[in-house]
C-alpha cells in the first residue's frame, strides 16, 4: 500500500478535479468543501467480511419485515416485542403510509448501516440509515482514481472490485420499476450530497430530475421532456419524506412533486427508499433490531448493537441516571453527528441540564456505553497518525439482499474525537474487502 | 437520453455561451495585458460601452485585475466561468463526469490564478481546459440534440461578441454558416422572423450599421432559452 499512499496528494487533486465535494450550511450560507481522502484503506479480510455480510443481510431483511409489519398488521406490537408507543410516536412513522405496500414489498432498497469495530475486533452496529443514506459514491470514485495511481497495489493485493455499485443500484431500480424510466430525484444543486446525486445518475443511466421536471397526471408520474414526456417507473429520491409531496406532507415544500403519493398508492411508481422508513431507523427503534431478527427470521442476530439503554423503561432510566457520566447520550431527534453527547465531557451544570432533559422526556433519548472503537492510521505529511473511524456498509435489496463489497470508512480529523461525520470535518477512506 | 427537459436544454445552451464568452474574454485580456507593457493603455471605457456593461473600474490597471478576477463583478471573466460551472454541475449525467472535470479544473486554475503573481500563464491553462471540455463533450454527449444545443450556445455567443466588440469580423460569415447547420440539429425552437432576417443579413452583415438589428436577431433567435 506504500506506493498508493505516496500518491495521496495527487489522488486528492484528482478528487478535486471531479468535484468530489459535499455541501454544508453554516450561518445560513451554503459552502462546498472537498471531502479529504486518506489513501490508507481500511482492509477487511475475507472471513471477517463473510460474517459481516451475513449479519448485514440478516439485519436489513429483518428491518424490511418490520416496516412491512408496522404499516400492516402490526403483529410485533400485538406480540409485545416492540411497545406500540415506540412505533406510533416515532416522528418517522407516517400515518399516510399505513396499509400501503410498496412494489415487491420492499421498503428499504438502499440501507446504510453504520458500524464500528472495537479494539478486540468485535463489530457493533451504531446506527441504521434507511431513509436516504449517502456516501457510496465517494469510495466508488476514489477506487477508480487509486487504481490509476498505483496499479501494482491492486495487482498484488487480492481486493474485491467495488466498481459495480452503479449496476447494483440499477438492478435495484429495475426490480421495482412499475413501467417507465428510472430517475434520481434531487432537491438540487445546493443539497449537501449533490455530487453524489449527479454521479449516481451517470453511473446508473438514470435521469437526474428536480421538482419542476416531474409531474403527476391521472396517478402516473411523468418526466417533462422537451419533445415528449416520459412515464417514470421508479424514483430514487434523495429528498426527505416531509418534502416529497406537498399535497400529503409539508404543504410549503417547493421541492416536492404534488400528488406523488397518489401515484405511489396506486402502484404506478416505486419510491426508493419507501416513504415512512424513518419508523425503523429511529435511534430509539435501534434498540429493538436484534429482537426483530429473532421475531421475523427466527434466527440469532449475527451483528450486535452497541450496549444501549432506553430511558423509556424505568429500569434503564435508573441505570442511566446512576451511570450518567460514563455514557454517550443521543438525542433521537437529531442526525448527522449532532445531538451526540459524551456526558463525561460536560461540565457539572451542563450535565445536570442534560440529565433533567432525559428525565423530562425519556422517549427522546437513548444512552449507550462508550465503545473504545479501533483507530486506523491516517497519512499526514508528518507521518501516520491514529484516528477514530467507522464504516458505513451499503446493503441493497432487489431480487435479493446484497451487500456492496466495500463501504465508506469515515475518520475523525482530530486525535481522540469519535465524531467522524463529514459535516463535522471528517475525511474518508476506501474500504478494501479481500477476496481470500 | 431520449428526451431532454427544457431546463436541461436551456442549461446546455447557456453552458455553451458562458464557455465561449470566457474563451473570448481571456483572449482579449491576454492582448490587453500585452499591450499594457509598452503600448497605449487598453481602452477599457470603450470596451465596457461595446459590451454594454457598467464601467466600475478606476483605471486600466484596475480593469485588468477586476475584470479578470473580481467575484463581486458579475461581468468579470471569473464570474462568467463560474456561470459556466453552475450550468455544467447540474448536467453531469448529460455531459459526463469526464467533460465536467475540465470545467472544474478551469475553475480551480482560475481561483489559483487570482492569487498568482503571473496570472497570464494560468489563463493559457484555462483556455486549454475549456477547449478540452469542448472536445470531450462533443465525444461524450450521445444525444445529438443535446450536443448541438451546446454548440448553438457557442455560436450565438461568438457571433454576439464579434458584433459587439468588432472582433474577428472576418470570421463572422463562417460562424453564421456553423450556426445555420447547428440550429437544424437542436430541438430548440427558432423565431421565424428573426431567422429570416438573420439569413438575409448573413452574406453581408455589416455590423457597424446593422449592430442593433443583428444583436436583436441573435439574442432572440431561440425562443425557448
Amino acid at each position: 500500500m506504500e506506493s498508493l499512499v505516496s500518491h495521496t496528494a495527487r489522488i486528492n487533486d484528482q478528487l478535486a478535479r471531479y468535484g468530489v465535494k459535499f455541501g454544508i450550511y453554516k450561518n445560513g450560507v451554503f459552502n462546498e468543501r472537498l471531502f479529504p481522502f486518506d489513501a490508507i484503506a481500511r482492509v477487511i479480510p475475507a472471513d471477517e467480511w463473510q460474517v459481516l455480510e451475513r449479519g448485514l443481510i440478516q439485519r436489513v431483511d429483518a428491518l424490511n419485515a418490520f416496516l412491512k409489519d408496522v404499516y400492516g398488521p402490526q403483529e410485533i406490537i400485538h406480540d409485545n416485542v416492540v411497545p406500540e408507543d415506540f412505533v406510533l410516536s416515532s416522528p418517522g412513522y407516517l400515518a399516510s403510509c399505513i396499509g400501503l405496500t410498496p412494489p415487491k414489498g420492499i421498503y428499504s432498497h438502499i440501507s446504510g448501516i453504520d458500524l464500528v469495530q472495537s479494539r478486540d475486533g468485535d463489530w457493533f452496529v451504531l446506527e441504521d440509515n434507511l431513509r436516504v443514506p449517502s456516501g457510496a459514491s465517494y469510495p466508488l470514485i476514489a477506487r477508480t482514481l487509486c487504481r490509476r495511481c498505483s496499479p501494482d497495489t491492486y495487482r498484488t493485493n487480492d481486493i474485491v472490485d467495488n466498481r459495480g455499485y452503479g449496476s447494483m443500484l440499477r438492478e435495484v431500480m429495475d426490480n421495482v420499476n412499475c413501467g417507465g424510466i428510472n430517475v434520481i430525484f434531487t432537491p438540487g444543486r445546493y443539497n449537501a450530497a449533490y455530487f453524489e446525486h449527479s454521479f449516481l445518475a451517470e453511473q446508473t443511466g438514470a435521469l437526474l430530475a428536480e421538482a419542476g421536471d416531474l409531474y403527476v397526471e391521472d396517478e402516473y408520474v411523468y418526466y417533462r421532456g422537451f419533445e415528449k414526456d416520459q412515464r417514470v417507473g421508479a424514483i430514487y429520491r434523495r429528498i426527505s419524506d416531509e418534502y416529497l409531496d406537498p399535497t400529503t406532507f409539508l404543504p410549503e415544500s417547493v421541492i416536492g412533486i404534488p400528488n406523488l403519493m397518489s401515484a405511489y398508492r396506486a402502484g404506478n411508481v416505486a419510491i426508493i427508499n419507501a416513504p415512512g422508513n424513518g419508523a425503523a431507523d429511529d435511534k430509539g427503534i435501534y434498540y429493538f433490531v436484534p429482537k426483530m431478527v429473532e421475531y421475523y427470521l427466527g434466527e440469532k442476530p449475527l451483528l450486535q448493537n452497541a450496549p444501549t439503554y432506553l430511558p423509556f423503561y424505568p429500569d434503564d432510566l435508573s441505570y442511566v441516571m446512576d451511570n450518567f457520566e460514563r455514557l454517550v447520550i443521543k438525542d433521537t431527534a437529531e442526525a448527522g453527528g449532532y445531538g451526540v453527547v459524551f456526558a463525561a465531557n460536560l461540565d457539572d451544570e451542563a450535565r445536570e441540564e442534560l440529565r433533567q432533559k432525559v428525565l423530562n422526556s425519556p422517549r427522546r433519548w437513548i444512552a449507550q456505553e462508550i465503545i473504545d472503537f479501533t483507530e486506523l492510521p491516517v497519512h499526514l505529511a508528518e507521518g501516520d497518525v491514529p484516528r477514530k473511524a467507522d464504516l458505513r456498509a451499503f446493503v441493497l435489496t432487489g431480487h435479493e439482499t446484497k451487500v456492496w463489497p466495500s463501504g465508506l470508512t469515515r475518520y475523525s480529523r482530530e486525535a481522540g474525537n469519535a465524531i467522524v461525520n463529514s459535516s463535522q470535518g471528517g475525511g474518508f477512506k476506501d474500504t478494501w474487502i479481500l477476496a481470500h | 437520453m431520449d428526451s431532454s427537459a427544457l431546463n436541461k436544454l436551456s442549461r446546455l445552451f447557456w453552458l455553451g455561451r458562458y464557455v465561449e464568452r470566457t474563451l473570448i474574454e481571456i483572449d482579449i485580456m491576454q492582448q490587453a495585458y500585452d499591450q499594457s507593457i509598452d503600448g497605449p493603455a487598453f481602452d477599457y471605457v470603450r470596451f465596457c460601452e461595446e459590451l454594454e456593461i457598467p464601467n466600475v473600474y478606476e483605471s486600466a490597471d484596475d480593469f485588468l485585475e477586476k475584470f479578470l478576477f473580481s467575484r463581486k463583478d458579475p461581468f468579470s471573466v471569473i464570474s462568467n466561468l463560474n456561470y459556466a460551472y453552475d450550468n455544467a454541475i447540474v448536467l453531469r449525467e448529460s455531459i459526463s463526469s469526464a467533460a465536467l472535470s475540465y470545467i472544474q479544473i478551469a475553475v480551480n486554475i482560475m481561483e489559483a490564478a487570482a492569487k498568482n503573481v503571473a496570472p497570464m500563464l494560468s489563463l493559457q491553462s484555462i483556455t486549454d481546459m475549456l477547449y478540452a471540455f469542448r472536445s470531450c463533450s462533443d465525444d461524450s454527449i450521445p444525444e445529438m440534440g443535446n450536443r448541438y444545443t451546446l454548440k448553438c450556445g457557442y455560436s450565438i455567443e461568438r457571433i454576439d461578441m464579434y458584433i459587439r466588440l468588432n472582433y474577428h469580423l472576418e470570421h463572422l460569415g463562417q460562424e453564421f454558416s456553423r450556426l445555420n447547420y447547428r440550429m437544424q440539429c437542436t430541438p430548440l425552437r427558432r423565431d421565424g422572423e428573426k431567422l429570416m432576417l438573420l439569413l438575409g443579413l448573413a452574406p453581408n452583415p455589416d455590423p457597424t450599421n446593422n449592430r442593433m438589428i443583428l444583436l436583436d436577431c441573435v439574442e432572440g433567435l431561440f425562443v425557448d432559452v
